[in-house]
């Protein structure tokens, strides 16, 4: 072979060797690699974690400690639970519920709208969560009403009531939807 | 004289450089089939996991189900049973408050609903369950 056929097969197998070793990495090495699905160990444990901190709310509620349980409850909507787990939904709408029943109990009557209206925005399905979330609605709405009534207010204390009326009937609807032609299961 | 010289260097200069590129050509594909092999052996060791690995996923497949069932099970039936009944207890607190005869029957149908609710789960045994 002569010297120049030489150097071209050694520049040929030089690039050829670039070449194959690019073509190895693939995309990968060049792109950020796309956003890991939860392994099914993870996701329970997140939902472990979710449920440990309501029960901690619990405790807390009952201890009168609300503050705590309130911190408690908004480490839960913290949580990143998949998007696609059928849990997902339930346990968050619980901690929605939660945090307006503590609302309620403080007497902080917007924040526990504030809490119903992000629960009620995450509804895609009925559960007993949607309906507990119009029960405190109701509440919250009976609470307003009583505070029209001590102002002096009697039409508005019983528009309010009849509001109250309206979410509380929905709220055993939507119940009496779920209960409805199914057999317990013990 | 000068030439001969000069064409002595220019030669070798160039078997040096022919040289180089081989060697570099060599170890580049050299290079590429160890990381090759390397790529491999990762998909491999990922796709046949030990047994005791698929036996864990197995058990937390189980456990999983458990957790989804739950939602379908007793304990929120009987919490939706005692959903209505609140929310009756608070319709038909509401009706009194207003004093408007033409809502009684709401108030009616709220309690039937808590009475229709409790009868739905009475195989769950509710207060033992919660």
């Amino acid at each position: 072979m002569s010297h120049p056929a030489k150097v071209i097969v050694a520049c040929s197998l030089f690039c050829l060797g670039l070449a194959a070793c690019a073509a190895e990495r693939g995309p990968t090495d060049r792109a950020p690699e796309p956003a890991r699905t939860p392994s099914r160990a993870e996701r329970l444990a997140t939902i472990g974690i979710a449920q440990g901190l309501l029960h901690e709310t619990d405790v807390l509620e009952g201890l009168g400690q609300r503050r705590e349980a309130i911190a408690r409850a908004e480490r839960v909507l913290g949580l990143e639970l998949a998007a696609d787990d059928p849990l997902r939904e339930p346990l968050r709408l619980d901690a929605h519920g939660r945090l307006a029943e503590l609302a309620l109990a403080e007497g902080a009557l917007d924040e526990a709208d504030h809490a119903i209206d992000r629960g009620l925005a995450e509804v895609t399905s009925r559960s007993y969560f949607e309906a507990r979330l119009h029960l405190v609605r109701g509440r919250v709405l009976e609470a307003r009403a009583a505070s029209a009534r001590e102002a002096g207010d009697a039409a508005r204390a019983e528009e309010l009531l009849r509001s109250a009326l309206a979410e509380h009937e929905q709220s055993i609807a939507i119940n009496e939807g779920l209960l409805g032609g199914h057999e317990g299961t013990p | 004289m000068s030439d001969a010289r000069s064409m002595v260097v220019e030669l070798s200069r160039g078997r040096v450089i022919g040289l180089l590129m081989w060697v570099m050509g060599g170890a580049s594909l050299a290079g590429c089939a160890g990381h090759a092999s390397l790529e491999r052996e990762r998909a491999r060791t990922a796709s046949e996991a030990p047994p005791s690995l698929v036996a864990e996923e197995a058990r937390l497949a189980e456990a999983y189900a458990i957790v989804e069932d739950e939602s379908a099970a007793c304990p929120d039936r009987c919490r939706s049973a005692d959903g209505v009944c609140v929310a009756a207890e608070h319709v038909c607190d509401i009706v009194e408050a207003l004093h408007d005869v033409t809502l009684a029957p709401r108030c009616d149908r709220a309690r039937a609903a808590c009475r229709s609710g409790r009868e739905l789960v009475s195989s769950c045994g509710c207060s033992a369950a919660r």
